[in-house]
């Protein structure tokens, strides 16, 4: 009984002392979806992983190009050989800062809005990115949502003229972080 | 006139094939790993070892191929569109693996701590080594 009295007072400690704790999610599911004339082209990637320092703000997010699964076998092959490269750049990261990140607490349910800046390493290029992520606490379990798109030129991600009509210029990015981890403290 | 009749069906004959194949490859699917066979079989513990030594080189033995990996399951959870994802190994740095959803029911069937063999398609290393559209081959 004193052991068990013990523990509590001591997770009640470190909870007060990590009070801005390092979150982490290895199961981000980041899909994207580009709109054209012939046909819609979507896939899905869910296991990117992001690690957010609550403290500072700093959030670093990355993931395996080759993850992502199309619902057409032909078109993950050009995603792939032709387009993204991916044996040749095989993952793309962003890693930026969310605004007044401190600030957000983790006792209170509550659903808010975060401005995110950084840049986003995509094909072998890097590119500045703002957007505006919504964070939600509930019950002490954080989860976000982030979208924003970005323009295949500025990507150096090259459409073959016979395929130009098929495919968007633009694609949109959606990341869904459905409950970040407390990394454990050192 | 006869051979003008042939030509003009063979023409057709050709256009109607390759029709059928442009059609075919348009609406393939990716591959099912039941029925495919592996480049390489490894051992969790060496896949993911050999990842954290040198990440460049491993990326030039395993990714985008097929592979075989057997080792003990460590976590099972489900991804955000249901997906089952198994975690074999236990170390720092394991491969994870995410099923493929038409032959998932197999894996319900097993725990963690089993022996299992998976095969799938290695995407790369993020934190784990990633097998995707995996497939249970056995189980003890």
């Amino acid at each position: 009984m004193k052991y068990r009295i013990l523990m509590a007072a001591l997770s009640c400690m470190s909870f007060t002392i990590m009070a801005q704790p390092n979150l982490y999610c290895k199961n981000v599911q980041v899909s994207f979806f580009s709109k054209a004339v012939l046909e819609n082209i979507s896939a899905v990637n869910n296991k990117a992983v992001c690690v957010w320092e609550l403290a500072s703000g700093k959030i670093e997010c990355g993931v395996l190009i080759k993850g992502f699964e199309f619902q057409k076998a032909l078109m993950q092959e050009h995603f792939n050989e032709d387009y993204l490269e991916s044996d040749q750049y095989p993952k793309a990261f962003f890693k930026g800062i969310v605004e007044n990140s401190s600030s957000i607490s983790l006792k209170e349910d509550h659903t808010i809005k975060v401005n995110v800046s950084g840049e986003l390493i995509l094909h072998g290029v890097i590119q500045p990115v703002h957007t505006t992520a919504i964070v939600t606490v509930k019950a002490g379990r954080v989860s976000a949502a982030v979208q924003f798109s970005v323009l295949l030129a500025d990507y150096h991600i090259k459409i073959p003229a016979m395929a130009a009509g098929h495919i968007g210029n633009s694609i949109e990015i959606k990341l869904m972080v459905p409950e970040f981890q407390v990394m454990a403290s050192h | 006139m006869a051979l003008k009749k042939l030509i003009i069906l063979a023409l057709i004959a050709i256009v109607v094939l390759v029709g059928i194949y442009f059609v075919n490859e348009y609406f393939r699917k990716p591959a099912d790993m039941t029925d495919q066979k592996e480049a390489l079989m490894v051992s969790a513990e060496e896949m993911a070892q050999q990842f954290e030594l040198n990440e460049a080189s491993a990326n030039k033995q395993y990714l985008g191929k097929i592979i075989l990996v057997k080792g003990i399951v460590s976590d099972m959870s489900n991804l955000q569109d249901s997906t089952l994802n198994l975690v074999i190994g236990n170390g720092l740095h394991n491969i994870s693996c995410q099923m493929d959803k038409r032959h998932q029911q197999l894996v319900h069937q097993i725990q963690n701590g089993d022996q299992v063999a998976v095969r799938g398609i290695c995407v790369g290393y993020l934190m784990d080594v990633q097998l995707n559209r995996c497939v249970l081959i056995k189980y003890q």
